[in-house]
């Protein structure tokens, strides 16, 4: 394993203040960018304005738990955007940088003086990514939103519940978390283009279309005429059985999917109802499916009956060759999920405020080159070392800047 | 054709230097299908000829298409591709490649410089590394499936392959990390992406409320809970359902709705943001009017989508987010890449 880092050498300047701008930039310090987060006193990271937990302190911006798990890997800096100075480290910084990357309601950052045309200026080959939710053109583009924005222009809450039910609203982001990976895929993409050609350009990442691009199957088919595949609920157009299905004790439930003539003899076999094999009414997946109802409740009988708890009856099921999955809950994720712990879901780091702590990992394992990640940083924590060690400032520069308020006042 | 993904746009020459063979199970199509949409040469490669599928063509526009039987008569023709070849994307269980010599190790004796990404249920290796599960079963162990549902419901899974196509996009990270690395050692390597594990991270302000002992939010069909209690997501339109997030008393935007109703109804709203008022002054207006007067007033409210209105959805029109494929409308772009100028 080498102990060198994907992306070493490459660093970002990060205006991001929300949850799909941070993730992104996340993934890429995790691997070894530079992340310089451009922050404010008085205009923070969203992350660092909310609490979470009871024991988040209002009064602290480095006291808060989204925040250290979303900004790992980042330095942060503070120069005062409004001073022509703290103005002119920002401009200094991105002829130094690769990257940039925001999540601003379109055109913000332009209004902020740092539109894409400025940042050519400053840098030819600099790599602008944006994330949004309806991108950066377009008659929608300026609509304000939230991931359930994108959800909802997408087909995507429409498509949640039951057939015969209201809409569901999922309770996790979606399009928050999955559009940083392909933003973070374009920047990459964008430096190797770089590195051939010498050129950057603007990446623009639109949460609703990475959202259809999900969701096309689903939406095709629909407008085919085939609207059995438009809010199942747990069941799926093309097998059965493919449900939930509880288990002793409140709130425990067992998934179960089949797929194939085998696996449903295994589940008859498993479920000790060998004669469901040969049922009629069960004899081929068409039939399945048409008498989907009695047979989810035969099922459903079995599994609220069991003796074994939902993890010895998941591996007894797989040990049979059947999909078989526990319902996890949001305690089961950190306590109890055993292939979570063995693959490193969350990894203990140290915050110099919060102490000690399990953060979230970027959920992509290399089999050769390091990730590296470090605590979040607290505000304004890298900003006189940023000064110093990429600009080439003197103490004295620092010592003038900061007593000026130029790198912001904490007060 | 986009303008995105038309030849010798910028988008086309992003990964035009890859060469990617793609024997993916339908759940990781979408991993060569950026990759194609980039500009890389995807070759898509089948133990027999696929028909009348729709899963498959659209899973692998762009990609090139050819049939060898690779784990048995055509394995030295698939083995002379992977020599030629930068990516190699699979999605099965692990062992199930090694069980026919194609193991990563023995396809890196033939190319060191060979990038492997691996999309599967629970990674590489692990307890759960052979168990078996496509989207249902990866989203109840993701935890993901707990989050939705009626309260007194059973849970309740997200529409498509959410999951997979999350573990997708990871791959393509995963991969674009490992060029990066191989830019620096000459060597490739193996990216093991499990999709549980993109589930799970999805979680994080519920971890966080759980590591620090505070109590998780449970499923509530149409809410969720944003902190102090739980918010309604979806209110009634006279043509269909938007989007808006009740604002509580005393949080930011709780006002905004009410002056709204205040303006055009002349009344004040009493209490403030009372439910009622908004569902009903809501209902009185179609999906249009809503969202055309919110964004006006900068207040949240989105109209829900439908697949017809999806697929006629003027910001993805105007944005040349579809392409034609045999005469049909499809998406084309991932990410919308630019030089600036057409913006």
């Amino acid at each position: 394993m080498s102990t060198q880092r994907p992306l070493d050498g490459i660093r970002v300047v990060d205006f991001s203040w929300a949850i799909v701008g941070n993730t992104a930039t996340k993934l890429l310090g995790d691997f070894g960018a530079e992340i310089l987060k451009v922050e404010s006193w008085s205009r923070r990271s969203m992350e660092r304005m909310r609490d979470i937990v009871a024991n988040d302190n209002p009064t602290s911006p480095d006291n808060k738990l989204w925040f250290a798990h979303i900004a790992t890997s980042k330095k942060s800096i503070t120069p005062e955007l409004k001073d022509p100075r703290g103005r002119k480290i920002i401009e200094d910084l991105i002829r130094e940088a690769d990257v940039v990357v925001e999540n601003f309601s379109p055109g913000t950052l332009a209004r902020m003086g740092f539109g894409y045309d400025v940042l050519r200026e400053l840098n030819p080959k600099i790599i602008l990514a944006s994330g949004s939710i309806f991108g950066q053109s377009g008659p929608m583009s300026g609509f304000p939103g939230v991931d359930a924005t994108g959800a909802a222009r997408s087909g995507r809450i429409a498509a949640s519940g039951y057939p015969d039910g209201r809409a569901l609203v999922p309770g996790l982001t979606y399009g928050d978390s999955v559009l940083p990976f392909f933003i973070a895929s374009g920047v990459m993409a964008a430096l190797e283009r770089r590195d051939r050609t010498g050129q950057g350009c603007w990446i623009d990442g639109a949460m609703q279309e990475v959202l259809v691009q999900q969701m096309w199957p689903l939406i095709d088919a629909s407008l085919k005429g085939n609207k059995d595949s438009w809010r199942t609920g747990n069941r799926h157009a093309d097998t059965a059985p493919h449900n939930v299905y509880p288990l002793r004790g409140e709130d425990k439930w067992l998934a179960i999917e089949v797929w194939d003539e085998q696996e449903w003899q295994a589940l008859c076999e498993a479920m000790d109802r060998p004669e469901l094999f040969t049922d009629k009414r069960f004899a081929s997946v068409s039939l399945r499916k048409a008498n989907e109802d009695e047979l989810d409740s035969i099922i459903a009988q079995w599994t609220a009956s069991r003796e074994q708890d939902g993890e010895a009856l998941m591996y007894s099921l797989q040990a049979a060759g059947i999909a078989a999955g526990v319902v996890r809950h949001t305690a089961d994720l950190v306590d109890v999920d055993p292939q979570l712990k063995h693959r490193g879901f969350l990894s203990e780091l140290s915050h110099p405020v919060m102490g000690t702590f399990g953060h979230q990992r970027t959920p992509i394992t290399l089999t050769d080159g390091a990730s590296s990640m470090t605590h979040s940083p607290l505000l304004g924590q890298h900003t006189e070392q940023v000064c110093k060690e990429i600009l080439g400032m003197s103490d004295e520069e620092i010592a003038t800047l900061a007593a000026d308020g130029v790198f912001g006042n904490p007060g | 054709m986009s303008e995105n993904t038309a030849k010798g746009s910028v988008a086309s020459q992003m990964l035009s230097h890859l060469r990617v063979v793609d024997i993916t199970t339908p759940l990781a199509y979408d991993c060569g299908r950026f990759f194609a949409s980039m500009g890389a040469e995807v070759i898509r490669v089948d133990t027999s000829a696929v028909q009348d599928d729709a899963q498959w063509s659209f899973g692998n526009i762009g990609k090139s298409s050819i049939v060898i039987d690779y784990p048995g008569a055509g394995r030295d023709t698939f083995l002379a591709l992977i020599a030629k070849c930068d990516v190699l994307i699979e999605s099965f269980l692990p062992g199930t490649l090694a069980q026919a010599g194609l193991d990563y190790e023995s396809l890196a004796k033939i190319n060191p410089r060979l990038i492997q990404v691996s999309i599967t249920p629970f990674g590489q290796n692990g307890p759960y590394a052979n168990f078996k599960g496509r989207e249902l079963v990866v989203a109840a162990l993701a935890g993901t499936i707990s989050q939705m549902g009626e309260a007194d419901g059973e849970p309740v899974r997200e529409p498509g392959n959410a999951n997979f196509f999350h573990a997708c996009g990871a791959g393509i990270a995963g991969a674009l990390l490992a060029e990066r690395m191989r830019n620096k050692t000459g060597k490739g390597q193996l990216v093991d992406i499990s999709a549980q594990e993109m589930g799970a991270g999805r979680g994080t302000v519920a971890v966080i409320k759980h590591q620090f002992g505070d109590e998780v939010p449970h499923r509530n069909g149409q809410s969720i809970n944003m902190g102090g209690g739980y918010n309604r997501l979806l209110w009634p339109l006279a043509d269909g359902e938007a989007f808006y997030m009740e604002a509580r008393p005393g949080t930011p935007g709780a006002d905004d709705m009410d002056k709204w109703i205040k303006e055009v109804t002349g009344k004040a709203v009493t209490p403030s943001h009372d439910m009622a008022t908004v569902e009903q002054f809501l209902a009185s207006m179609t999906a249009e009017q809503a969202v055309e007067e919110a964004r006006k007033r900068r207040i949240r409210v989105m109209s829900v989508s439908s697949p017809e209105a999806v697929a006629a959805d003027v910001q993805l029109k105007a944005r040349g987010f579809y392409t034609e494929q045999q005469g049909e409308q499809v998406p084309g772009y991932f990410i919308k890449v630019t030089t600036g100028e057409s913006q």
